[in-house]
């Protein structure tokens, strides 16, 4: 009667050290998306930051592309009035958009390659998309860590009775493959 | 110079969508200098070798050159980035870590910065360095006078930025007692477990041992594999250990056998992708 006691016993207290171990793995792997988030948004910041210094730079020597300036602007603005993470994520592809169409146009004004503050303000930008870059690849290896364990069994079931969903990758936005297309 | 941006937008992109990108692994480091693609002599070499752990001694950054043949279809910020990782440069918690990386077939050379030394060594002193004293020097192949002036000009930028605090790696120690303390506890088990005669409690203390192991990996099948394991060789050892009545084995210490440090001896550091790629 003791022996049962005891197997009883150690098996209540395994089943419930796997339930603990497995609820804070996924407090943990979610804190970690959360946390990787705050770093994408932050070299968001870093490039929203930036792109005033260049048109300003550029605007002398570009006057009469008005038009991408304000589509800039515009994106620029939507940007910090989004609110929840995919709204970010969202107007932050537009300003990225906005951003490449204005560095192509920027192609057919040679005088700017020998402005140095325009230089710096290129080295600066480059450095700014590559630190994107990196932060939302890392943001994907958390999103992957975490999805990986809420889909395996057994966890899979806790993380339902938890409240812990599958959370969405940062995806390659459509058509971005191609450079865009200026038209004159 | 065109404005590279543009193209890096489409590798932004494309970095996201490629399903194996390329970096491997290209070894342990061997000191601060690592040249995989043979550019340097051995006096060479050495000469940076000892400017470099000089100024690690001085200032705690660790600044690493590391040439290899051949980015094999990757991109070089993301295979310094990924090397940067796997290395970790700089010590932990500071940050301080610079990775020069040379790839000698695709002509392609970047500076790699880690999060501490991002204020003091910017993208646009990075890009001066690449520009004024990389390139130039190798259009002409003079990689070693080109490494030397770049080497030079980081540790100038980045002198003042860290002291080193004298408390560098308290962990090593607490490994390197790890297999003593297993073969202690190993030795203390023989004689409890010998004591009686029945064994089934090594047998119990052997499958509640795998299958705490299984929590830890969270992963019920391996629970159950561990358990039957060790249950069984659990049982095995009490029986032996019970037939020859204990008391044998004390209690020795065996000396611990140094355990080496990870990844070659740097400190554990971290960078996000700032610095400066450049081709020649």
């Amino acid at each position: 009667m003791k022996k049962t006691l005891i197997i009883l016993f150690v098996v209540v207290l395994l089943v419930g050290g796997y339930v603990w171990s497995t609820y804070n793995k996924l407090v943990t792997n979610s804190e970690a998306i959360d946390n990787q988030w705050a770093q994408v948004e932050s070299q968001y910041q870093r490039r929203f930051d930036l792109i005033p210094n260049l048109v300003n730079s550029v605007k002398g020597i570009m006057a009469q592309e008005q038009t991408i300036f304000g589509e800039l602007a515009q994106a620029r603005t939507r940007y910090s009035g989004a609110a929840t993470i995919n709204e970010k994520a969202v107007a932050a592809t537009e300003v990225e958009g906005a951003l490449g169409r204005l560095l192509v146009i920027m192609e057919n004004y040679p005088q700017l390659k020998s402005a140095e503050n325009v230089q710096t303000l290129m080295v600066q930008l480059e450095g700014t998309e590559n630190r994107i870059a990196v932060e939302r690849q890392r943001y994907n290896d958390a999103v992957r860590t975490f999805n990986v364990m809420v889909k395996r069994i057994p966890a899979k079931w806790l993380a339902s009775q938890f409240g812990y969903a599958e959370r969405n990758y940062f995806e390659a936005v459509e058509g971005s493959e191609s450079a865009p297309q200026v038209e004159f | 110079m065109a404005f590279k941006s543009a193209k890096l937008f489409l590798l932004l992109s494309l970095f996201l969508s490629w399903p194996a990108l390329a970096y491997q692994n290209p070894g342990n480091p061997s000191g601060f200098v690592s040249d995989y693609a043979g550019l340097l002599t051995q006096e060479q070499k050495a000469s940076l070798e000892t400017k470099l752990s000089q100024f690690e001694k001085e200032t705690s950054n660790e600044i690493a050159v590391v040439t290899i043949q051949s980015l094999e279809g990757d991109t070089i910020e993301n295979y310094a980035v990924k090397l940067f990782q796997d290395w970790k440069l700089g010590k932990e918690g500071k940050d301080n870590g610079i990775l020069l990386l040379i790839a000698l077939a695709d002509r392609q050379m970047r500076i790699e910065v880690g999060y501490g030394l991002e204020p003091v060594l910017t993208d646009a002193q990075s890009s001066l360095i690449v520009n004024s004293e990389l390139k130039p020097n190798f259009q002409q192949e003079k990689y070693y006078e080109g490494i030397a002036l770049a080497v030079d000009q980081m540790i100038a930028a980045t002198k003042q930025e860290y002291v080193p605090s004298g408390n560098e790696k308290p962990d090593s120690s607490f490994f390197r007692y790890l297999p003593a303390f297993f073969f202690f506890l190993f030795f203390s088990l023989a004689r409890i477990l010998g004591k009686s005669k029945s064994f089934w409690l090594g047998g119990v203390l052997g499958a509640g041992a795998g299958a705490l192991i299984g929590l830890w990996l969270s992963s019920l099948a391996s629970g159950l594999i561990f358990a039957g394991i060790l249950g069984l060789l659990g049982l095995g050892f009490d029986y032996l250990v019970s037939k020859h009545g204990g008391g044998k084995g004390g209690g020795f210490f065996v000396g611990g056998g140094g355990f080496g440090s990870r990844g070659g001896g740097f400190g554990g550091g971290r960078s996000g992708g700032g610095g400066f790629s450049g081709r020649w």
